[in-house]
């Protein structure tokens, strides 16, 4: 997987999963501050997937943070292969962690915004499948739904707030879908991880303005 | 789509028409938040019990007004509900 990150950007990936972890933990709180209010379960369930998703990028920021240290640590005497390895099965290890977190939360968030309840679809069995490409892919068909209904949200009554959010889950799309070309190109890679944090700091934009007096 | 008020979309109607004014009339509450006389009884005495507003006499009129527990939580719920409404959510 690293042969796609370009060698400059190392560290900075997991630099900005820090942020989007942060920034994701922010929003659950907010959203679990609306639930308590509210005691509507579709707030709660757009908390958890909130907090799921931020767990996933908290998985991949420490090991790919823990990857690129060992990298540095092993590779700047000699590259030690069984060492390298090992720091290697960890990277996969989170990628996994990352990859179902993921995607319980984008099906969790999924759910709130489908229009019907009791409707499932049949996207489970795809995971068993997941591979790189496939989780983004999923990722993108799951995402497509909630920007398509945060498109019409906005369009429906225009303001600020909606607006970032609809800006936020697009930025979100655009991440999935450039990661899911970056093996064309690294720099695919380092502009799908930028716009991630477009992502995530939209939402915090949001708060900020939300908590404004 | 669900047509019906929640629970708390009445009472934050009820403090909306409360805090219009210093003091504000029964009559005028129901008429703002659009409620019948039992239900918007039942509503204020609920948000007195819980010290949301304060039932004040006047002479033979009653009156109503927000208290500061009352305005923080309406100020908490302005801000969540542009944290709902940005994510296309009802409150």
């Amino acid at each position: 997987m690293a042969g796609f990150i370009p060698e400059w950007f190392l560290g900075f990936d997991s630099i900005i999963y820090i942020f989007v972890t942060m920034i994701g933990f922010t929003i659950g709180a907010q959203l679990f501050k609306l639930y308590k209010l509210t005691g509507d379960k579709s707030h709660l369930k757009l908390h958890f997937g909130m907090v799921v998703l931020s767990m996933g990028f908290l998985a991949l920021s420490m090991v790919s943070g823990y990857a690129y240290l060992n990298f540095q640590k092993t590779c700047a005497v000699e590259c030690n292969i069984r060492v390298f390895d090992q720091a290697i099965d960890i990277y996969d290890f989170g990628y996994w962690v990352y990859y179902i977190a993921s995607l319980a939360a984008y099906f969790i968030i999924f759910m709130v915004y489908l229009p019907e309840r009791g409707q499932f679809p049949a996207i489970f069995p795809l995971v068993w499948s997941v591979g790189f490409r496939t989780f983004h892919l999923i990722s993108l068909f799951l995402l497509s739904y909630i920007i398509f209904r945060s498109v019409i949200n906005y369009f429906s009554d225009r303001n600020v707030y909606r607006f970032l959010v609809m800006f936020s889950f697009l930025a979100l799309g655009g991440y999935h879908a450039l990661l899911f070309f970056s093996t064309f190109d690294p720099v695919i890679y380092v502009l799908g991880n930028l716009s991630l944090l477009t992502a995530f700091l939209s939402l915090l934009v949001m708060v900020i303005r939300v908590n404004r007096k | 789509m669900n047509l019906r008020r929640s629970k708390i979309r009445v009472l934050v109607d009820i403090l909306r028409a409360v805090e219009e004014n210093e003091m504000t009339k029964p009559t005028h509450i129901m008429y703002k938040a659009n409620l019948s006389h039992k239900l918007l009884k039942e509503h204020l005495d609920m948000l007195s019990t819980s010290d949301f507003i304060e039932k004040m006499n006047r002479g033979n009129n009653v009156y109503y007004q927000i208290t500061e527990k009352g305005k923080r939580f309406m100020l908490q719920y302005r801000q969540m509900e542009k944290v709902a409404t940005g994510f296309g959510l009802t409150i």
